[in-house]
């Protein structure tokens, strides 16, 4: 016998495409993949600085949310929760592979910055600038603990609210806005040198 | 849960320094954010994503059926050799697990409400800030009532004791005598 299965609604919200993932629509899955795919691989970008693992991060992070639903139970938004699941994969990404620092392909490395602005005399300047501006905020990220690298990602590249940011890490807001107080004061000498290009 | 968020919390401390520097650095990590990857490898990853939730292995499989194997391989050695063990009864000390290093964690930051001042020494009054600087309120000032003396020492430096003088008009006024009294003058 058939099984009728309901139409997922168009515009649906994440709690209705969850319920028809679960119903089997293939397309709520679509439909959430292309929602949160980018602050997803933005997370796990920065706490890796590397394209192909923040990928298998974004990855893994969309398998365990989705098989894992048991955890989330809604007691956030699926946002949230997404992004706890693949902040956290990054970072046991990061240990496994020995952490590469953050330091991306396109990225100058330490002392090559004058290099790099020769190489790129004829680029643009501003995707010069862009470079060097995030090679430096990679650096200044690097000198932050791994819970307050994390508090900060998810607040700046996740874009969540601190309530959010203490549901996503299991914490209070006070602890929350804590970490964020830590992280902007080590992260003020990047403000104050953007400040000064 | 966007709809729930307050406005603290979406623009939080928007008019001081550090609400502003945090949203400062938000957007420029906005701004510097390295290209992302093409359509085609979404989709490629999209597909990974669909083959570990819908595929054959079904939901709630894990996305690495091997560490499934490797898992139940493992405990079944953990269990022969307990079975073992429990059978010559040898007693091999086990070491104890080192604890992992904790990250670098910050305190929490204590609401006003967390802190109660039970005793403090004389000498680090100026040190401390009560409230919320700077006090833009009406200070209030404590009334003799509100004052009890439980104990007097001498001076260290003059060698002059404390006088407690409580006034009419004045709610409390206390001040150095230059009064010589016994050695163990007044203790309570």
């Amino acid at each position: 016998m058939a099984t009728l299965i309901a139409p997922c609604p168009h515009g649906a919200s994440d709690e209705q495409l969850l319920a028809c993932h679960a119903a089997g629509h293939r397309q709520a899955l679509d439909e959430l993949f292309r929602r949160y795919r980018q602050p997803a691989y933005r997370v796990a970008y920065r706490l890796l600085g590397h394209e192909a693992d923040a990928l298998d991060a974004v990855q893994e992070g969309f398998i365990k949310a989705l098989t894992h639903l048991h955890g989330f139970q809604g007691r956030s938004s699926f946002k949230t929760w997404l992004l706890r699941v693949v902040s956290n994969a990054a970072l046991d990404l990061g240990r496994q592979r020995g952490r590469r620092e953050a330091i991306s392909l396109d990225a100058p490395q330490n002392g090559d910055v004058a290099s790099a602005r020769l190489l790129s005399a004829d680029e643009a300047g501003r995707g010069l600038e862009r470079a060097d501006l995030r090679h430096q905020l990679e650096q200044a990220l690097a000198s932050l603990s791994e819970v307050q690298r994390q508090t900060f990602v998810l607040f700046a590249d996740g874009e969540l609210s601190y309530r959010e940011i203490a549901e996503a890490m299991q914490t209070s807001i006070g602890t929350v806005m804590s970490r964020l107080f830590y992280a902007r004061q080590k992260l003020r000498s990047f403000l104050s040198e953007r400040d000064g290009v | 849960m966007s709809h729930d968020r307050d406005t603290t919390e979406e623009h939080p401390g928007a008019d001081d320094e550090r609400g502003a520097d945090l949203l400062r650095l938000r957007s420029l990590c906005r701004s510097v954010f390295p290209p992302e990857p093409d359509e085609a490898a979404w989709q490629t990853l999209l597909a990974r994503v669909h083959a570990s939730v819908d595929g054959p292995a079904g939901r709630g499989r894990s996305s690495r059926p091997l560490w499934g194997i490797v898992g139940l391989t493992a405990a079944a050695v953990i269990l022969a050799s307990l079975l073992t063990r429990s059978l010559w009864k040898t007693s091999v000390p086990v070491p104890a697990p080192t604890p992992a290093p904790r990250a670098e964690e910050p305190f929490p930051v204590a609401e006003a409400d967390d802190v109660t001042i039970i005793s403090m020494d004389a000498r680090d009054v100026a040190a401390l800030v009560v409230g919320e600087p700077p006090v833009s309120g009406t200070l209030v000032f404590a009334r003799p009532e509100d004052i009890r003396v439980i104990r007097c020492e001498r001076c260290p430096h003059s060698g002059r004791f404390a006088r407690l003088e409580p006034g009419e008009e004045v709610p409390m006024f206390v001040s150095a005598a230059a009064v010589e009294l016994p050695d163990d003058g007044p203790q309570k």
